[in-house]
């Protein structure tokens, strides 16, 4: 059930509407301590920026994730193609 | 096309390969648990297949070492009934030498028996003769003896004569010549010799 979540990303205050208060708390930390570590490296970039550019972070980590997945994916893949064909030719 | 699009189709294209590697996977390892069970009751009938099998082999291997050990001890009587065969062979030649050696013995004495019946037949021919002519002497003997009973009664006459004659004679002188005083010694002595013979051939008979 959804419901309010307050989440506090560099100082500012966020209402959100949440089914799952704990990891939108999770995923809001790990905002914070993107916008915070850049924010500790360009500290004369403007907010906006910071936040394009821990955006274009996350995008680059969900890029990777989805190679990441579909190399796994791929790999599972053939790995059972292989296991089937073990399989098919064991019971000849 | 975004990037992100791009990602999401090539994710997706991936996507539906592992939905149909899993989905063949699926269907092969059904195929595959079906085929264990398969195998699975194939093994049970097999090991209990084997252990049937194990058990007639044992049987079998147990009749098998009792066969043995009976063609063994058949192999063992039979030699020794080969090796008292050849006693009794041995045995059997030696008997049969020594029958041999009793038929010559045997023919040897019905040779010996034979000459000894022709000597028996011819001993007999000569005991029949024997008898023939001891009954000849016997019948002879008789008549001797009838002749010696007269002779001796003959005797005994002339005794009781010449007892008389001598009686008469030493009553009466004698008148004799030589002539015939030596007639009457002759005649006396021929009588004495007559009865001599026949006591001689008596004793011969009775000994006969």
């Amino acid at each position: 059930m959804a419901q309010t979540v307050k989440v506090t990303i560099l100082g500012s205050e966020y209402p959100l509407r949440s089914n799952d208060e704990a990891l939108t708390q999770q995923l809001a930390q790990e905002v914070d301590g993107q916008l915070r570590e850049l924010q500790s490296k360009l500290p004369s970039q403007s907010t906006t920026t910071l936040a394009v550019l821990a955006a274009l972070n996350f995008a680059e980590q969900e890029a990777h994730t989805k190679e990441n997945e579909r190399r796994e994916i791929d790999r599972i893949a053939l790995d059972l193609e292989t296991l089937s064909a073990a399989l098919e030719q064991a019971m000849e | 096309m975004t990037p992100t699009e791009s990602r999401e189709v090539v994710l997706g294209l991936s996507r539906e390969r592992l939905a149909r590697a899993c989905s063949r996977f699926e269907r092969v390892a059904r195929d595959a648990a079906e085929r264990i069970v398969q195998l699975k009751a194939e093994k049970f009938a097999l090991e209990r297949r084997l252990t049937d099998l194990e058990t007639l082999f044992a049987q079998e291997r147990q009749n098998f070492e009792q066969r043995a050990a009976l063609i063994a001890s058949v192999t063992s009587e039979s030699e020794e009934r080969t090796k008292e065969f050849s006693n009794l062979n041995a045995r059997l030649n030696d008997q049969e030498r020594l029958l041999n050696e009793q038929i010559e013995t045997i023919s040897r004495l019905e040779s010996e028996l034979e000459n000894r019946s022709t000597e028996l037949r011819a001993q007999i021919a000569t005991e029949t003769a024997w008898q023939s002519e001891l009954a000849e002497w016997k019948s002879k003997v008789a008549n001797i003896e009838q002749r010696l009973e007269a002779t001796t009664a003959e005797r005994d006459d002339l005794r009781g004569k010449i007892y008389e004659d001598e009686r008469m004679n030493a009553q009466y002188i004698l008148h004799l010549t030589p002539d015939d005083r030596d007639k009457a010694a002759k005649a006396i002595d021929t009588l004495i010799d007559q009865l001599s013979t026949i006591e001689s051939r008596t004793l011969i008979a009775n000994e006969i």
